[in-house]
């Protein structure tokens, strides 16, 4: 044997080597972690970095997962998984905080209530402020449940505002979590918060910060030094900075079945939904049936006033690990919430669509980017702001439909957020007045919903 | 899980977040199983040198200097406990070292495994890292905490050995240890 046979034996072996986990080295480490002192809640001691302003804020928390389709690669025999589909569920419900003390019908009055006063409407800005170029940020609630956040502010200028673009970075305990403003997906800077505003005079507007996915899922820690660094105001460049100390609070209303269980069958059982100021959370545990195609399983999460929040791509479960699906917060006029179990055959093919936006499209007159032979995307509206682009469309029936906007002379306009409620469509970053825009449609495959395992939770 | 939650639980394990230490033990259970069981022959002592790796990172993931070495670190100490069970295994009776599985291995690859589990330290764990946990040399460099010139070196030397060994194995001259 000489080396060069010596290094293909010892290659080809370490190919045969396997590395799943037994079950019996998985249950150890499992025990191992769960025999871990905790000392999580032990307040965090370090030393504020930068301290330009200083206020306590309460926290909301529920919980929450990275909102988005991932799909699961799967090689194997197309069966049906929806065999056993059982009857129609509605669910019996318990109602306690996470403290396990019992609550009321007062408790989803609150949560409803709550939510409509951090509406812009209804919530005045009157916390710390931080001034820099003639141009004052000044700070209101700071709602942190762990999962999701919302950050109330007011920017007030000395001179008249034109641009309402805001660019800054959101840390928690020193880690960047998230972007506001302008995304610069290239850099890793996703703009994970959604900036919703109002103007109350030609010097002032007022928003909302809050986020969209949520890069810090998991985020429980009982104090968190939270940071907002704005850079950039409109076409100011500054430093607005605040350094805030951020109490987490537990939701406000969480739901469980007298079983600890919404077995929705298929895999799937749903153990407790939880509701903040701030977020929805589904617990869930997962575990996928065997397919042969690229199948993606998820819940979409709606209301009884047809409000909808969205759609998470469900995670398989590990060792029985719950897994967690957040979504925006309660729509206060909802009375029940569906979940509803839908599954995506995702397929990819080379067939696009691309339709130039020659005139503003509305209801009435909308664009229709066709989709091969038999599909298609309507866009109803194309809103050009100084900060953003808003694409509405309608809901695609049946349809894993993704559109991208073209910039025809500067390229594509990256993504900054996905409509929900009453809404569809996207949000992309600015573009100029003029510019030639063209939208590119493309579909995935098919979703199909499975009303047979639907799950509607009735609020108290 | 993104990078940049792996980077945000890992700087709240350093601040003492159990759930985030979980969270990135669950994420690596995988590979650490895997560089275990390549250095190892039991489950048993996997399980064994993964739980006292999990334990002593805990109790010392404050100290972490630098948290972007997180994965190099914990890999450190599970090697360091893969060594000091392997070591005592060597002292007990050689059943002991029968693995859990059915072994699928050929023939051929027992003689080569047992000619690279006679080579000494470290030479016996940088041949396993590199080929039968199949990780690149630059990461085998931070995890033992020498150049890649020097694993080269190493390597060099190791195969070196084997061919020697498997040589005179293959013409009957010497026979097996245990």
């Amino acid at each position: 044997m000489n080396a060069e046979q010596l290094e293909t034996r010892l290659q080809n072996i370490g190919k045969r080597e396997g590395t799943s986990v037994p079950a019996t080295v998985a249950e150890r480490i499992e025990l191992t972690l769960a025999a871990l002192p905790d000392r999580s809640a032990q307040r965090r001691t370090a030393r504020r970095r930068r301290a330009w302003a200083a206020l306590i804020a309460s926290a909301a928390i529920v919980g929450g997962s990275i909102a988005g389709y991932s799909a699961y690669n799967q090689e194997g025999a197309l069966e049906n998984p929806i065999g056993q589909a059982g009857p129609s569920s509605e669910i019996p419900i318990d109602v306690h905080s996470e403290n396990e003390r019992l609550r009321s019908q007062l408790s989803v009055y609150e949560l409803r209530e709550s939510i409509r006063r951090m509406s812009l409407k209804e919530n005045s800005v009157s916390g710390a402020g931080v001034s820099d170029q003639g141009i004052h940020v000044r700070l209101g609630y700071i709602v942190n449940d762990g999962y999701a956040l919302a950050i109330r502010y007011s920017i007030t200028s000395d001179q008249p505002i034109k641009d309402f673009n805001l660019k800054g970075a959101v840390r928690l305990d020193g880690q960047t979590v998230g972007y506001v403003g302008q995304a610069g997906e290239d850099e890793g800077e996703y703009a994970v918060f959604r900036n919703e505003y109002t103007i109350v005079s030609s010097t002032q507007y007022e928003g909302v910060l809050s986020t969209t996915y949520y890069p810090f899922e998991g985020f429980r820690m009982q104090y968190t030094d939270f940071e907002l660094a704005v850079s950039r105001i409109g076409t100011v460049d500054g430093e607005w900075e605040f350094d805030v100390d951020v109490r987490r609070q537990d939701p406000s209303l969480v739901i469980v079945n007298p079983q600890n269980s919404f077995d929705v069958s298929y895999g799937l059982n749903v153990s407790k939904v939880s509701m903040s100021k701030v977020s929805t959370r589904i617990d869930y545990t997962f575990k996928p049936s065997a397919s042969r195609i690229n199948r993606v399983f998820g819940i979409e999460l709606e209301d009884d006033t047809g409000y909808r929040y969205g759609a998470v791509a469900l995670r398989e479960s590990a060792n029985g690990e719950i897994s967690h699906a957040s979504f925006p917060a309660l729509n206060p006029e909802a009375n029940s919430l569906l979940i509803r179990p839908v599954y995506w055959d995702w397929k990819i093919n080379d067939v696009k669509g691309r339709a130039d936006v020659k005139s503003v499209p509305t209801p009435n007159d909308p664009l229709v980017v066709p989709i091969g032979e038999d599909k298609e995307l309507i866009v109803t509206a194309i809103e050009r702001r100084s900060d953003r682009t808003v694409v509405r469309t309608l809901f695609p029936p049946g349809e894993v439909v993704g559109f991208s906007l073209y910039d025809v002379e500067n390229g594509k306009v990256p993504v900054i957020d996905t409509l929900y409620g009453k809404e569809s469509g996207m949000v992309f970053g600015p573009v100029e007045s003029e510019a030639k825009l063209q939208i590119v449609a493309e579909s995935f495959g098919k979703s199909t919903y499975v009303p047979e395992l639907e799950v509607r939770v009735n609020l108290p | 899980m993104s990078e940049l939650a792996w980077k945000t639980d890992v700087q709240l394990a350093c601040s003492g977040d159990r759930e985030a230490f979980s969270r990135l033990v669950r994420q690596m259970q995988n590979e650490l199983y895997g560089m275990a069981r390549t250095l190892l022959h039991r489950d048993e002592d996997c399980a064994d040198a993964i739980q006292e790796a999990i334990l002593q990172a805990y109790r010392s993931v404050r100290k972490l200097r630098e948290p972007a070495y997180f994965r190099t670190w914990m890999f450190r100490i599970l090697i360091h406990e893969c060594r000091r069970i392997y070591r005592k295994q060597k002292r007990v009776s050689p059943t002991d070292a029968i693995p859990d599985r059915a072994a699928p291995d050929r023939e051929s690859d027992l003689d080569l495994k047992d000619a690279v589990n006679r080579l000494d330290e470290p030479l016996r764990t940088l041949v396993k890292l590199h080929y039968f946990a199949d990780l690149p040399l630059a990461q085998i460099a931070d995890i033992m905490n020498v150049s890649e010139g020097t694993l080269k070196s190493r390597l060099h030397r190791a195969r070196r050995q084997l061919v020697k060994w498997l040589n005179v194995s293959e013409r009957g001259e010497i026979g097996y240890e245990c």
